[in-house]
């Protein structure tokens, strides 16, 4: 069910006290209890937009939390908790996109279970939903990491094993599945523009 | 001849469509799977056999230990992470207080998400301290930065 709290991105950007941090590195229930509930719910947003489907976003965040006070013990305070974190999450959405082959789809997957179903939302929400839903898994991850969560084309392609460029190509891809017909030719002009002979 | 895409360009109105991408609630059921298999993983690490053992020698050893270890104490985070750490808490405490977000801070909570997410990276990509080092001393100006704006939104401010 969709509701009208602050945005999901704030949630990463909560404060994690080193008493709470330290509990959580040795594996104390209380802590990761603690943990989970201030983030469980960011976490849950961004496995759900990166692969649109609940059962999916669930055990990446069951993965992720479980895995916490192991991943915890290494974590020497490089990054915010909450950057860390998220980073945690993204990535464990690409290994479950990896997990269930959805890599080589070029649909969206048919059996998946949305949560959007009877939540009551609102008409642009339904329509943002509706435009990352209608994206094949892979391409999906892309645009969500991208253009939701700011990830560089260097980055993105490093994640999935492969180059910058692949990460670009399959944006453009997205781009182009969520564009309108261009009954002018404008897109096919910019297809060709976005393409130059490098180097040999 | 390397054919080199460019950066696609995201039109700004399906930037703006996205923006108003649904929050979920997570199932209350997720919950209660966590907590139970971080039950069930503690408890599989523990078997009786060890806990046992554990057991005699904490009871054999406990009196030596109280008179020759010391007291257990939590790590002490360096001077400049405690110092962030509590600027981070009161910036959190303003921005739910705050009807509003001001202009300046806007623009610095924008620049704050972009450095988390270099040190994010430079994180996950081993880069050497040094670089770290130039990253936290810039979140902490922002950090300082938006404290400000959030207390006088009416001001301008420099960091």
């Amino acid at each position: 069910m969709a509701d009208a709290r602050p945005p999901v991105q704030d949630a990463f950007f909560q404060v994690l006290e080193p008493p709470r941090l330290a509990g959580l590195r040795r594996g104390e229930r209380a802590a990761l209890a603690a943990v989970f509930e201030r983030y469980q719910r960011a976490a849950y947003n961004l496995a759900l937009r990166m692969l649109g489907d609940g059962p999916a976003a669930e055990d990446v965040v069951q993965d992720v939390f479980l895995r916490l006070p192991g991943a915890a013990a290494r974590f020497r305070g490089e990054a915010p908790f909450g950057a860390w974190l998220r980073r945690l999450v993204a990535n464990g959405c690409i290994d479950e996109i990896r997990r269930r082959q959805w890599l080589d789809r070029d649909a969206p997957p048919e059996d998946r279970v949305d949560p959007a179903t009877g939540a009551g939302l609102a008409e642009a929400q339904a329509e943002a939903w509706a435009l990352l839903q209608g994206l094949p898994p892979k391409v999906r991850a892309v645009l969500v990491l991208n253009v939701v969560e700011g990830w560089t084309h260097a980055e993105i392609g490093a994640q999935f094993g492969q180059s910058e460029s692949w990460s670009k190509s399959i944006l453009s891809r997205a781009l182009r599945r969520l564009q309108p017909r261009d009954p002018t030719g404008e897109e096919a002009a910019h297809e060709r523009r976005a393409t130059r002979s490098g180097p040999a | 001849m390397n054919v080199v895409p460019l950066d696609p360009v995201l039109p700004e109105d399906l930037r703006r469509r996205l923006g108003a991408l649904p929050d979920f609630a997570p199932p209350p059921a997720l919950r209660e799977r966590v907590a139970a298999r971080s039950w069930n993983r503690a408890a599989s690490r523990r078997p009786w056999f060890a806990a046992a053992a554990a057991t005699l020698l904490a009871a054999v050893g406990a009196a030596w230990m109280m008179r020759t270890l010391p007291s257990p104490v939590e790590p002490t985070p360096d001077p400049g992470t405690a110092r962030m750490a509590l600027l981070e808490q009161d910036v959190h405490a303003l921005r739910v207080a705050a009807r509003a977000i001001p202009p300046a801070a806007a623009t610095l909570e924008g620049e704050l998400a972009r450095i988390d997410r270099s040190l994010a990276a430079s994180f996950a990509a081993g880069a050497p301290d040094s670089t770290r080092a130039a990253l936290w001393r810039d979140r902490e100006a922002v950090l300082a930065g938006l404290h400000r704006a959030y207390r006088q939104p009416d001001r301008l401010i420099r960091i």
